[in-house]
């Protein structure tokens, strides 16, 4: 009688182990890598309306957050300018060399030899309509969380912390996951978050929140936590919540 | 009385000095199959029939290799069907919401839970008994093991869908687990929801390891008769043939290429016995980590220390009775089941019900007494509304069930009555399900008068657990149909044939 099994079946728990394991460390890998907000969220990066620089603005012109986010520092979202406060600048300054021409004000005619760029047409049409730029949203949390802007830029918490250096981005992207981790990486231990925005560690020289360059220069460094960060936290008594409720109501 | 030694005379009957017993005529005062013995000094027989070795293979392995009988087909198409209402109950709760159930405010935990604890609980006879009574060498279990093991298992499959789904949106029932995620957190580890999580997942886990590794040698036995009868195969048909294969290389590959050779007898009990140490204080850990759900809250009538003794108590008590409830039609079913489970072996299921019982009536009563004597005024009014609140028909039904009659086992008739028995079984599995209920529905009202709210069910709470006794029963008849319902060696084990100087005994 020929025997059910043949001989190499012997080698099948051996297989099935090798392939469970294997299987197993593919879906494990597999998941902590793709299924995150890291990985989806990550890099986004859409085509606006008009090509505005971040990185023109305020970087090379050294316009401050809050020149165009007003209501950063008073209102739980970080507003979106008007097409108006675009116009406080566009209506007087030269498309090419960006300096001021008061020309441009004075002679009134439209469209002025001076307003060359497309991209700034664009920007005029919706001005002449009276309507708004409808920007796309880039950095957006899931509709059950709420993040007050306020809360954070007044307790020293800079626009760099979520936004990284948003100053020199041509084009806006998404930099980081934006996920429940990384809030509560830094609710667990604000002082690696937090700048001496009231000057109480150092007086002489206050951070400005705005001050993207020299607040990344400052996180980054190794030791800041342990150096400002938790003396920081410490002196402004600043006790992030953890609870559910403080950002899930 | 007999002054001699029950082994000395066995082994005076073995050497052919004294006569082999006479059933029924000699024992004092016996009655039915002859195993209901009064003289506490005569060991009855454990398996009937004069059976020998050979005899007890044919009948073990014929109840799965023939036919069923008529009744199994319908009684699994029933069991299915209840099954796939149970099913559509839970898709539409998944699809809709908690809402579909009776659940509100003050009364968050419903019928779900009532049905986990009380699956739970009717899943701890299976390791009492294969666990617990192997070590205290109780051989009558020999006969009773597998079955109740098998049991437990799918009683534990049952208890396990409704934590799973009772969470609401079932896609993050994963939160359960402490899995590292991009949320950053973890489930509550003083939690005892999330004890509940380890407990029943160890115990599901060593149960079925326990019942599988159990099965191995019984399953070899199917896989070689099943391999001897395809190659004898001469005159079957095509479709016959085919049948058969599959028969073979499923039993086949279930046996995990089991011989019958000394070292892997060695093998196999060394690690029964080790695993049988291992599951024995999960018997009493389980259930124990269950009660915790309850006892760690601060909800009067809930904040007890005795609710672990007394949960462990109610779900022995309820197990056993579950086994009974099967064991008994399962007996008058199968022919020659009768041979292996004796009447006896029902008595002393009986009697641990009336042990069980007791102290679960034990527990009811110390409740109310600490109730009174703590001076809490809260946890007196819990008790009081718990009794003769609005839930007061809850509470009559389970002390009915569950203190009341398992009493009745203190009457010989009663506890030797097959059909009586049965009867019991079925009304402490009821009283058992109602002390979940009386204990779930102690939410409704707690310490705020102005919150109170009263609890009943809807048609889905109820078709979900309707559905999850078809669950229980088509796994069950499956077994039954397909797998081992004895332990073949071990029933063989506890046979006089097993002895060597048997005239027809192992040595042979």
């Amino acid at each position: 009688m020929k025997p059910l099994f043949p001989k190499w079946t012997n080698l099948i728990p051996h297989a099935f182990l090798a392939g469970f394991l294997g299987l197993a460390f593919l879906l494990i890998s597999g998941t902590w890598y793709y299924a995150t907000p890291k990985f989806w969220e990550v890099g986004y990066m859409p085509e606006q309306p008009v090509d505005y620089s971040h990185q023109i603005h305020a970087s090379k012109l050294g316009m401050d957050c809050m020149y165009c986010h007003n209501y950063v520092g008073e209102s739980r979202t970080a507003n979106v300018p008007s097409t108006s406060t675009c116009m406080n600048c566009h209506t007087v300054v030269d498309d090419k060399t960006g300096y001021l021409n008061l020309a441009l004000s004075q002679d009134g005619s439209s469209p002025s030899p001076h307003w060359s760029n497309p991209e700034l047409a664009k920007l005029r049409e919706y001005w002449a309509k009276g309507e708004a730029v409808p920007w796309k949203r880039v950095n957006k949390l899931p509709d059950y969380v709420q993040f007050n802007h306020a809360a954070h830029i007044n307790s020293g918490v800079s626009c760099y912390s979520c936004h990284a250096r948003i100053d020199t981005m041509p084009h806006v992207y998404q930099a980081e996951s934006l996920s429940m981790a990384f809030c509560l990486d830094c609710h667990r231990d604000p002082g690696q978050g937090m700048v001496d925005v009231h000057g109480v560690i150092d007086g002489d020289s206050p951070v400005r929140i705005t001050d993207l360059a020299r607040v990344q220069k400052l996180l980054t460094q190794p030791d800041y936590a342990t150096t400002i960060g938790d003396r920081l936290a410490q002196r402004l008594r600043s006790a992030p919540p953890q609870h559910c409720a403080a950002c899930h109501y | 009385m007999s002054t001699v030694h029950p082994d000395e005379l066995t082994s005076k009957r073995l050497a052919g000095q004294e006569p082999e017993p006479q059933l029924g005529a000699e024992m004092h005062g016996a009655l039915g199959d002859g195993t209901l013995v009064v003289d506490p000094a005569v060991r009855p027989p454990l398996v009937l029939g004069n059976r020998d070795l050979h005899s007890v293979t044919e009948t073990i392995c014929g109840w799965a290799e023939n036919k069923p009988g008529k009744w199994w087909t319908p009684a699994f198409l029933t069991a299915n069907g209840l099954a796939a209402v149970g099913t559509l109950m839970i898709l539409y709760l998944i699809t809709t919401g908690v809402g579909v159930w009776g659940l509100n405010n003050p009364v968050g935990w419903g019928w779900a839970i009532v049905n986990f604890v009380w699956w739970v609980g009717i899943g701890h006879a299976g390791t009492l008994i294969s666990a617990i009574l192997c070590i205290f060498k109780q051989k009558w279990r020999t006969s009773i093991n597998r079955f109740a093991e098998a049991m437990t298992i799918f009683a534990v499959i049952c208890a396990g869908m409704f934590p799973g789904i009772h969470v609401g949106r079932v896609w993050f029932a994963w939160f359960m687990f402490p899995i590292p995620n991009s949320n950053a957190i973890w489930p509550n580890f003083r939690s005892p929801l999330l004890w509940d999580v380890f407990a029943v997942g160890t115990y599901f886990t060593v149960s079925l390891l326990f019942w599988y590794m159990g099965m191995i040698p019984d399953i070899a036995t199917l896989r070689d008769r099943a391999f001897k009868r395809l190659h004898a195969s001469s005159g079957m048909g095509k479709v016959q043939v085919a049948i058969g294969k599959v028969r073979a290389y499923a039993y086949g590959a279930l046996a995990m290429g089991w011989r019958f050779n000394f070292r892997a007898w060695q093998n196999y009990e060394k690690s029964y016995i080790l695993l049988a140490g291992i599951a024995t204080p999960l018997v009493l850990s389980v259930h124990s980590v269950v009660s915790f759900d309850f006892a760690v809250s601060i909800i009067p009538g809930w904040h007890t220390t005795i609710f672990p003794p007394y949960f462990v108590a109610g779900a022995i008590f309820s197990g056993f009775a579950m086994v009974l409830t099967l064991l008994i039609p399962a007996r008058e079913l199968y022919p020659g089941m009768k041979d292996f489970v004796t009447q006896r072996t029902l008595e002393n299921m009986c009697k641990i019900i009336t042990v069980t019982g007791s102290m679960v009536g034990f527990a009811y009563g110390m409740e109310f007494f600490i109730a009174w004597y703590s001076a809490s005024s809260y946890e007196q009014q819990a008790f009081i509304i718990r009794a003769m609140g609005p839930y007061w028909w809850a509470y009559f039904i389970m002390i009915t069930c569950n203190v009341i009659s398992p009493q009745v086992f203190w009457f010989k008739w009663a506890r030797t009555t097959p059909w009586f028995i049965f009867i019991v079984s079925i009304v402490v599995n009821i009283g058992m399900w109602f002390e979940r209920f009386v204990i779930v529905t102690t939410l409704s009202a707690d310490f705020l008068p102005s919150s109170w709210g009263y609890y009943s069910p809807t048609y889905v709470d109820v078709l979900t657990f309707v559905g999850s006794l078809g669950v229980f029963m088509t796994f069950f008849l499956l077994f039954c149909r397909f797998l081992p319902m004895l332990a073949i060696s071990e029933v063989k084990n506890v046979m006089p044939a097993a002895d060597p100087h048997h005239p027809a005994g192992g040595a042979h």
